[in-house]
């Protein structure tokens, strides 16, 4: 169960082929997995960025950025992860907008592009704006093309398109009056902040993918609330996907470097040969 | 080595640095001249405990008739030079250098729009594996290049970037390697070959393919690596990391201490953070040391201490059998209790090898008070009564035994109590004894950076232990404990009141302490327990080393 059938690396985004055809059959774009690596991991979510019905696997793009993304960049081919939950979430809402500009970094490069074709297939006109620190990180940018009306590029260094960020790009755009009609954001939570702020002036409807600490992903917990328009929303069940112009961004920060000291602590027994070690707070 | 910088002071002849003035001895180099008269020249290669090889040419220096730039860590003071060590055109070449180093160092983030803002959203840096700028670099607070480019208030990089592409190297104990990041200054392996004579690594390849590795590109624990971690410690970037000490970002605090793990007490300073221990390093500045540091206090003090599993509140025996968390007052009193039915005869105390020298004597002064000097201590899995007579019969009278080393028992020896009938135990970590059901009480005690004292260690020299970090729960010290069970026992010839009146007693009578052996430099255990078991890393250096060596030496 769970076979990682492929597996690759581009500059710590790991792309992740899993066999897992019941999720294959049902997912629909904007949804998300609940993923253990192993019996002792934590579970943690991850959105999933592709999937086949006729090979029963679904691909996930994984940022290594601590300890269990660090366990499944470890994984090889042909290992099994412990179990993969899903799919969870509330699929993204699409209909024809009319012009859709997704935006994305980091793992979220991957993950806009079911959106991005489920918003093609509803008449939109699609555009995909992405970013990331050089030319050379850019992945998945083949599909994302064929994908999509237009690719525009960001990066730090100016390499290639922009030099800035994906809202440097949407000011741009709005600047020069190309009229946007809905907007998607997936990446972290500064680059989902930043982008919320450059539409807010335009009034253009956002949509974020909102990535709290998730324990259950149904709903049970409560750990992954965040406060949207002053109320309390489970992001699991509510989201992924709410208003960017009435996120609680601090908030959502605060919740989520809630512990970086055990996350930070776990390092210290870690070791590439043994198992995942017991997180406590000794 | 202090008298060594005095006596430089006063050099015996002159040169103008910065129309400045200044003494010297022949032999020293122009840039030792300038750090000892307070003049700042940049370097990345160069470093006080290193021998220089001028390779990152950042230290140059115009000298008045001498052709073009001289770098000043390898050319020699003369008599009547006249150097100059800053100006625009000087300034203006460095900038030049760094981003030529730049262009091969991911330093996106340095020229990043949002720099700013996403440093104080990443803090510390993201825990990614492969490092692509400096927000998810593991050395981001104390990295020498980004403190260079402020220096230099470098804000463009002119060049493309080229990202060298090497793998990840991440299959060896303890260590992480990302050669993307290395600026090939040198540094690791002029400390590992020039300093300290192992020649673990060394420039392989030619050209722009140009690394550090190993011979055969063979794991650091395949070869002749001993994981000392000096490289890591003079490394300027962050390519060379010790895998569970480096996303903490800068420390709370660094506490100089002695590593007790064995006999040789080391130096070493503790980085602490959340109240636990971080890292354990060398000193900073003298981090290039010309005698290695062992894996043991370098790289697994964290592993080791900071453990979900270790004892955090004293528990005793209920008259229903059950062992339930009480405080401190009723744990001491509950014990007091048992141990006043006891005749001293019918007492037994075992002492460590590992335990602070305030520990080992106010043990002793217990066992002298209250267990008729019965005290004592493990070697090699031998139970060595030193102020006794080896005889079976000591073991047929003891009835209660009062240990602070418990692991160290096996089944067989534990067996040798006939009578036993009452365990006391004092320790960091559950052991298979704690969980016998002669054991009246458990007391949760302190590991060596998280209490002050001193140590005994070889050569007699009597090092200081400082506390570093806090104990897990309502830890306390064991001569805490003890002296409250001793005080709680009320004899008027218990004497030890407080950490003072130990520390004069130990003044008075070294021999109590000499009296212990010493924990062997290759000891694979801390208190009985092998590290092993709560470092993974440290198992498979060993089995590593057992492999290739067949024998292992720290």
């Amino acid at each position: 169960m769970y076979e990682l059938v492929e597996k690759s690396e581009v500059f710590n985004v790991h792309e992740m082929v899993i066999d897992a055809p019941e999720i294959a059959h049902s997912i629909e774009a904007g949804q998300f997995v609940i993923v253990m690596g192993s019996e002792n991991s934590e579970r943690i979510p991850l959105t999933v960025s592709d999937w086949n019905t006729d090979t029963g696997t679904i691909t996930l793009y994984v940022l290594e950025t601590g300890m269990s993304t660090l366990e499944l960049a470890r994984m090889k081919v042909g290992d099994s992860l412990y179990a993969v939950t899903g799919p969870l979430g509330s699929p993204s809402e699409i209909r024809d907008y009319g012009t859709v500009v997704l935006g994305g970094g980091c793992y979220g490069i991957g993950a806009i592009y079911p959106i991005a074709k489920a918003c093609r297939e509803a008449g939109n006109k699609v555009i995909s704006i992405i970013e990331a620190r050089y030319s050379f990180m850019f992945y998945h940018e083949k599909e994302l093309h064929a994908a999509c009306d237009q690719v525009l590029y960001a990066t730090s260094d100016g390499s290639k398109g922009k030099k800035g960020k994906v809202e440097d790009v949407i000011t741009e755009m709005l600047e020069k009056g190309v009229k946007i009609d809905q907007a998607f954001f997936i990446g972290c939570t500064q680059m989902l902040e930043r982008c919320s702020e450059a539409t807010r002036p335009y009034n253009i409807p956002t949509k974020v993918a909102l990535n709290s600490i998730m324990l259950d992903g149904t709903g049970m917990c409560g750990a992954c609330r965040v406060s949207v328009g002053g109320e309390t929303k489970f992001a699991c069940v509510d989201g992924p996907e709410f208003d960017g112009h009435k996120v609680d961004w601090k908030e959502l920060d605060q919740r989520k470097s809630a512990y970086t000291e055990q996350e930070t602590v776990v390092y210290q027994s870690y070791s590439h040969g043994g198992e995942v070690p017991k997180v406590g707070s000794a | 080595m202090a008298e060594l910088v005095e006596e430089k002071k006063i050099g015996t002849e002159t040169l103008t640095i910065n129309g400045k003035s200044v003494s010297f001895f022949s032999g020293d180099t122009i840039l030792e001249v300038a750090r000892r008269s307070g003049v700042y020249i940049p370097t990345l290669c160069a470093r006080a405990d290193l021998p220089s090889i001028g390779s990152c040419r950042l230290c140059i220096v115009k000298v008045e008739g001498m052709r073009g730039y001289a770098t000043s860590c390898t050319t020699p003071a003369e008599p009547n030079m006249v150097v100059t060590t800053n100006s625009p055109e000087i300034e203006k070449l460095r900038r030049g250098i760094l981003e030529l180093i730049l262009s091969e160092h991911p330093s996106a983030c340095l020229v990043c729009p949002i720099r700013e803002s996403c440093e104080k959203f990443n803090a510390p840096s993201s825990k990614t594996g492969r490092v692509t700028g400096c927000n998810m670099c593991p050395n981001r607070d104390i990295c020498e290049l980004r403190q260079l480019v402020e220096y230099l208030g470098l804000k463009e990089i002119r060049y493309p970037f080229l990202y060298k592409d090497f793998p990840l190297e991440r299959d060896d104990p303890f260590m992480d390697r990302d050669y993307n990041l290395c600026i090939l200054c040198g540094r690791c392996i002029r400390v590992c070959q020039e300093n300290l004579g192992l020649s673990a690594i060394s420039f392989i390849r030619r050209g722009h393919d140009t690394k550090v590795g190993t011979s055969f590109e063979k794991l650091h624990v395949d070869g002749n690596c001993v994981f000392c971690m000096h490289c890591v410690d003079v490394c300027p970037t962050g390519a060379l990391t010790v895998r569970g000490s480096k996303w903490h970002g800068y420390p709370d605090s660094e506490t100089p201490t002695t590593c007790i793990l064995c006999e040789r007490g080391c130096e070493l300073v503790i980085d602490t953070k959340w109240n636990k221990v971080m890292g354990a390093h060398p000193i900073r500045d003298m981090s290039a040391g010309k005698r290695e540091y062992c894996v043991k206090g370098r790289c697994c003090l964290p592993a080791l201490f900071n453990s979900p599993d270790r004892l955090k509140y004293p528990s005793t025996r209920r008259d229903d059998g059950k062992m339930i968390y009480t405080d401190w007052d009723n744990a001491v009193r509950h014990v007091s209790e048992i141990v006043s039915h006891y005749s001293p005869k019918e007492i037994a105390v075992l002492s460590s090898r590992h335990l602070t020298d305030e520990s080992i004597y106010a043990l002793n002064e217990f066992a002298r008070v209250y267990a008729e000097s019965n005290i004592f201590y493990f070697k090699d899995a031998e139970i060595i009564f030193p102020n006794i007579e080896k005889s079976d019969e000591i073991f047929k009278d003891i009835k209660i035994l009062y240990l602070t080393e418990a692991n160290s028992f096996t089944d067989e020896t534990i067996e040798r109590f006939g009578n036993l009938e009452n365990i006391i135990i004092q320790d960091i970590y559950p052991s298979s004894l704690s969980r016998s059901d002669k054991v009246c009480a458990v007391f949760p005690t302190t590991v060596f950076t998280e209490m002050n004292g001193t140590k005994t260690c070889a050569d007699n020299r009597r090092e200081t232990i400082t506390k570093a970090a806090e104990p897990p729960g309502n830890a306390i010290p064991d001569w805490e404990i003890t002296i409250q069970i001793g005080n709680a026992l009320d004899s008027p010839d218990f004497r030890m009141r407080d950490f003072r009146s130990i520390q004069s007693n130990i003044q008075m009578h070294p021999w109590i302490i000499t009296a212990i052996p010493m924990v062997p430099k290759d000891s694979l255990t801390y208190r009985g327990f092998p590290i092993a078991d709560f470092v993974p890393d440290f198992r498979i250096f060993v089995e590593g080393r057992l492999k290739s060596k067949g024998e292992i030496h720290f």
